[in-house]
């Protein structure tokens, strides 16, 4: 993982980009890992975000000038997440299951309607002034469109280094421009080009500007919503990749939110599946891929195409039935139960805990059980 | 490999990024022009004969109610001699005289300048007002945006001109050239405000303005570096063509006696005075109603065309 | 709901083996006031009665133009036909009169969209517009055709059909939209059905479904599929045989067992190796350098060697495989398979060891 070549070994052309010159290199590091605002690193493996019970409910209302509140979309409905340091947390889940409004409450864009997060033991919510700003700086978000994720209006250098106004102690107004430079190096962009603007670069580069955006205030924590999802094929690896890069070198911890399960298997410490509002089981990306025991991993990995012809037709296929319900009225009880082959009455009345059952890892199931869905490559 | 083959292969690997390890932009490499939206936009306007005819009319009608002499070809729009009255247009008189016996190219000529200022005055008034409530109500929502809302659907109710005429009938403005600049200007914001709260709320919600917040932004800061650079485009549009629909309607309203009133020169003025006199001197209402179209469309052409400039869905 | 992989049931063994549909050379241009863009550069590929054939490409492939050429909804200007032929049934449709080919196209080929709910007009109940196809080409009474759009809503696995006729579109979930395309599509029993990124827009346990729907349909009628994609996943569950694009041209194709096992263009070399599976978490992916190419400017030579790691320039190229300045033609390279690469006997080499 610590290669830093862009591409195989065969290639013949060499990158700028994928191998970062020393000098490049070490004021990065140093960039991250030093200075007055940056306070101490910790250890690794200690828990930076710690999300417990998080809900987020949008009113749903009728009027027009005096709105009548006449109803409660739980877009998020009891979330619990933790975040090591270094390590990436994959959030899976399909369209409308709440990732990105965990997303959003996490950088402090919404306000939970109930539930924490605590970041370095602090509760995120009763932050104010101060120490709301410096959290901001320590925690940063990609997006998923590159197109609509940088203002147009601005020039690349504009975008990068306007976290630096805004908390003007990370970088002395002198030499702001060499900085940004060598962060567009860093991130594989030429660095001559800090005075062009976005729609002059196609996807995958803008997802780089938007990369070397959130690198730029020093983080400790980005969180990435679908930073891939809108790329062509043969770009996404190049930007995965580079995060993987970023990371090793520079100590980041990821909360990667996708819906690609092939992506964040790849890029995954640990995952977390998201049905509904809520999280149906959690655990290693080994544990959850290969062992998974909540029924929804199981159909939704079991949906998943295969790449290799020779695995073709040896999974299990299960087809869910329905649709999602809407999270205006969601079911009483487990939330799945409704498409669920396992559901029995208990499931009706009493909400699964996200414990272990004796499956090896968390699964909000009352009937969790490990099965083997995606057939492991031999190769 | 002959020098040809290796300056096209260079230039097929710089297009395709290899050789600059991914970076170079997906546009020309070769142009070193950094392009900006707005310099786009002008590049496409430049190409646009429809922008160069606007733009040539609206210089040719600034400058003449700047430096009015040099238009009139020496005359003086209020040395009448009541002998010439009436003449029809002749090589030395081009447009004639009037039934004061006025030269009538320097009194067309002269006119310029009220209805340009008057023009001016209120889309700029126009501009301020639709940028300021439009831009509060959108960014804040909520019951500011309500209130200022429905208060634009009152001023919506009453139609343009005719509320511009209680104004000026009222009295408390006056009858000089700013009252009517503000009369028209005080029934004619709310389309620019509705724009410019329509765009302000989609740029809103847009990622690069929450990841603006996530930063750790002010409301201040988003506002301008962000919301406000991407949502006045629509409006400079509508302002543009604003100008050459305003100076219709101060011609309108003087027309009607409520607007401009003698001594003061304008078209609507002459074309008022002209009126009766149709039937036997028609170029007195001819001319002034040419300059006045021409004025007119003159601003909706570089309206038309900036619209065209500016709209992105134009651009690949 | 568990049961076996039905995604590889075997089709309709076709009758006389003859095709149904040819692509001959096809060129298609865009003509645009920043310049010409070549989309489509001398495509060929061919169809067979019950065969599932998949174009995969990346955005800007020209997968999906040459398919809007064959269905006759290019827009022009600014698309312009500049050469070749579209073959089906024994008629070259380019070279009938509009009228002759909309015959022939509208029952004999339809075609279904990444984005139902913008291709479903929103102010029709769906049952209406389902039922169009058979007011519009068989000439049925309004209440024959609603019962048959009942019958096809069944037919495609909506829930609840006779309920649901009259609903719009907008009251549907985006896979039960797709569906009611679908059912749209097949409305006339055609011979081939195209269709163009069908599940990209949809969740991955809905995509299951309507992949299933659409490889059921195919069996009961042997109608040929082309499944414009860009999703290996998809290609390699769904289709029998697999055309790779890239710039407008085809660069490699074979069954999709042999195209997916051995590769022999490097461009798909690098496409299988720079995509995760789920079915590994793999070690670092390997990337493509650079991006697709811009269809304006187009490469000299083969369009991908400037991405591409195995290319041979000037002096360490054999003579007229300059990758460079040589085109490579789509070529037999082993028995069933062509690849346009000058060197893919190398490429397939070094992926069989």
């Amino acid at each position: 993982m610590s290669e830093p070549s862009e591409h195989g070994a065969t290639a013949a052309s060499s990158l700028p980009a994928a191998v970062p010159g020393d000098h490049v290199h070490s004021s990065l590091t140093k960039l991250t890992s030093g200075g007055a605002a940056t306070g101490s690193r910790g250890e690794m493996g200690e828990a930076l975000l710690e999300v417990r019970g998080l809900q987020k409910h949008f009113p749903l209302t009728q009027g027009i000038v005096f709105k009548r509140t006449v109803g409660h979309v739980r877009a998020v409905d009891g979330v619990d997440l933790t975040l090591r340091r270094g390590e990436t947390v994959g959030l899976v889940g399909e369209s409308g299951c709440g990732k990105s409004t965990v997303s959003k409450l996490i950088v402090a864009l919404e306000r939970p309607t109930a539930g924490s997060i605590f970041f370095k033991g602090k509760d995120v919510a009763r932050m104010g002034g101060r120490a709301l700003k410096e959290y901001r700086r320590e925690v940063q978000i990609i997006f998923q469109d590159p197109y609509a994720s940088l203002n147009p209006r601005m020039t690349v250098g504009d975008i990068v280094a306007e976290g630096w106004s805004v908390h003007s102690d990370v970088a002395p107004k002198k030499g702001r421009l060499k900085r940004t430079q060598e962060l567009l190096d860093r991130v594989g962009l030429n660095p001559d080009y800090v005075n062009r603007y976005p729609h002059q670069f196609s996807g995958g580069q803008r997802q780089r500007i938007g990369i070397a955006r959130a690198l730029a205030l020093q983080p400790e924590v980005i969180v990435c919503d679908e930073p891939v999802s809108a790329l062509d094929v043969s770009v996404q690896a190049q930007v995965v990749n580079l995060l993987e890069d970023l990371q090793d070198e520079l100590g980041l911890s990821y909360l990667f939110i996708a819906h690609d399960l092939s992506v964040v298997r790849h890029i995954s410490d640990r995952v977390a599946v998201m049905y509904l509002g809520s999280i149906v089981e959690e655990g290693t990306a080994e544990e959850v891929y290969s062992a998974p025991s909540h029924p929804y991993t199981q159909a939704l990995l079991s949906s998943v195409p295969l790449h290799e012809p020779h695995l073709r037709g040896q999974k299990d296929r299960i087809l869910l039935q329905g649709d999602v319900p809407s999270p205006a009225d969601p079911p009483s009880g487990c939330r799945f139960r409704t498409r669920c082959w396992k559901a029995q009455d208990v499931c009706a009345t009493d909400p699964p805990a996200l414990v272990d059952r004796g499956q090896g890892h968390p699964s909000a199931c009352h009937f969790a059980e490990a099965r083997t869905v995606v057939p492991v490559d031999a190769e | 490999m002959t020098d040809q083959q290796q300056a096209d292969l260079l230039h097929d690997e710089v297009e395709a990024g290899t050789t600059t390890g991914l970076a170079s932009p997906s546009v020309d490499v070769t142009k070193e022009r950094q392009n900006s939206l707005w310099s786009d936009a002008w590049g496409h306007l430049k190409r646009n004969p429809l922008f160069w005819i606007g733009a040539v009319l609206g210089l040719v009608f600034l400058l003449m109610a700047i430096v009015p002499q040099v238009f009139a070809r020496g005359a003086d729009p209020r040395a009448c001699n009541l002998s010439n009255s009436q003449q029809k247009p002749s090589a030395e008189h081009w447009f004639g005289f009037d039934q004061q016996g006025c030269d009538y190219l320097a009194n067309v000529v002269y006119g310029a300048r009220n209805s340009l200022i008057i023009g001016l005055l209120a889309v700029l008034v126009i501009l301020v007002l639709g940028l300021l409530v439009g831009a509060v109500t959108g960014f804040y929502g909520g019951l500011l945006d309500s209130l200022l809302s429905r208060l634009t659907d009152i001023f919506y109710a009453v139609p343009f001109i005719l509320g511009a005429i209680v104004v000026l009938r009222s009295g408390f403005l006056g009858r000089g050239v700013a009252a009517v600049a503000v009369a028209l200007a005080i029934f004619g914001w709310m389309t620019a405000m509705r724009l410019v709260r329509s765009q302000v709320i989609a740029v809103k919600s847009s990622d690069y303005v929450a990841a603006a917040r996530a930063m750790g932004a002010s409301n201040g800061r988003i506002l301008i570096r962000h919301i406000l650079p991407n949502a006045v485009a629509p409006v400079l549009v509508y302002t543009t063509i604003t100008i050459g629909v305003l100076i219709a309607a101060e011609a309108t309203l003087t027309y009607l006696g409520v607007g401009l009133q003698r001594p003061a020169i304008s078209w609507g003025l002459q074309i008022s005075a002209g009126q009766s006199l149709l039937r036997t001197s028609p170029h007195l209402v001819l001319f002034p109603s040419i300059i006045l179209t021409l004025t007119v469309m003159a601003f909706i052409m570089m309206g038309d065309a900036l619209r065209d400039a500016l709209d992105p869905r134009q651009r690949a | 709901m568990t049961r076996p992989d039905l995604s590889k049931a075997t089709a309709p063994v076709p009758a006389d083996g003859r095709p149904v549909l040819e692509v001959d050379d096809l060129h298609v241009e865009f003509r645009t006031r920043s310049g010409v863009v070549h989309a489509v550069n001398g495509v060929s590929y061919s169809l067979t009665q019950g065969e599932t054939l998949a174009i995969l490409g990346e955005s800007g492939s020209g997968k999906s133009v040459s398919a809007q050429a064959i269905m006759g909804i290019l827009d022009s200007p600014p698309a312009v036909i500049t050469g070749g032929g579209i073959w089906f049934e024994g008629t070259d449709l380019l070279t009938q009169p509009e009228e002759e080919q909309r015959k022939v196209r509208g029952p004999g080929i339809s075609m279904i969209f990444q984005d139902a709910l913008s291709s479903l007009n929103p102010v029709y109940s769906v049952g209406f517009q389902i039922g169009e196809m058979f007011r519009a080409h068989r000439g049925m009474s309004k209440k024959d055709a609603r019962k048959r759009a009942i019958e096809l809503m069944d037919r495609v696995r909506i829930p609840a059909a006779a309920r649901r006729v009259d609903d719009f579109p907008h009251q549907f979930s985006g896979g039960m939209r797709q569906r009611v395309m679908i059912a749209m599509a097949i409305a006339l029993d055609p011979r081939i059905l195209i269709a163009d990124e069908p599940t990209t827009a949809l969740d991955v346990t809905v995509q299951a479904q309507v992949m299933d729907l659409l490889k059921d349909l195919q069996a009961e009628t042997g109608m040929g599929l082309i499944l414009i994609t860009h999703d290996l996943g998809v290609v390699n569950e769904v289709a029998d045989n697999v055309a790779v694009m890239y710039a407008g041209e085809i660069v490699e194709r074979g069954t999709v067992d042999d195209v997916f096992t051995r590769p022999a263009h490097p461009y798909t070399d690098g496409l299988m190796s720079s995509v995760p599976q789920v079915e590994a978490k793999g070690g670092r992916l390997q990337p493509i350098v650079g991006q697709p190419p811009n269809l304006a400017r187009i490469p000299s030579g083969c369009p991908f060697h400037p991405r591409c790691s195995r290319r041979r320039l000037g002096a360490e190229a054999a003579p007229g495989r300059e990758c460079s300045t040589d085109v490579p033609p789509l070529r037999l390279v082993v028995p069933g398979r062509e690849a346009a690469c000058h060197y893919s006997e190398e490429v397939l080499g070094v992926r069989a060891q």
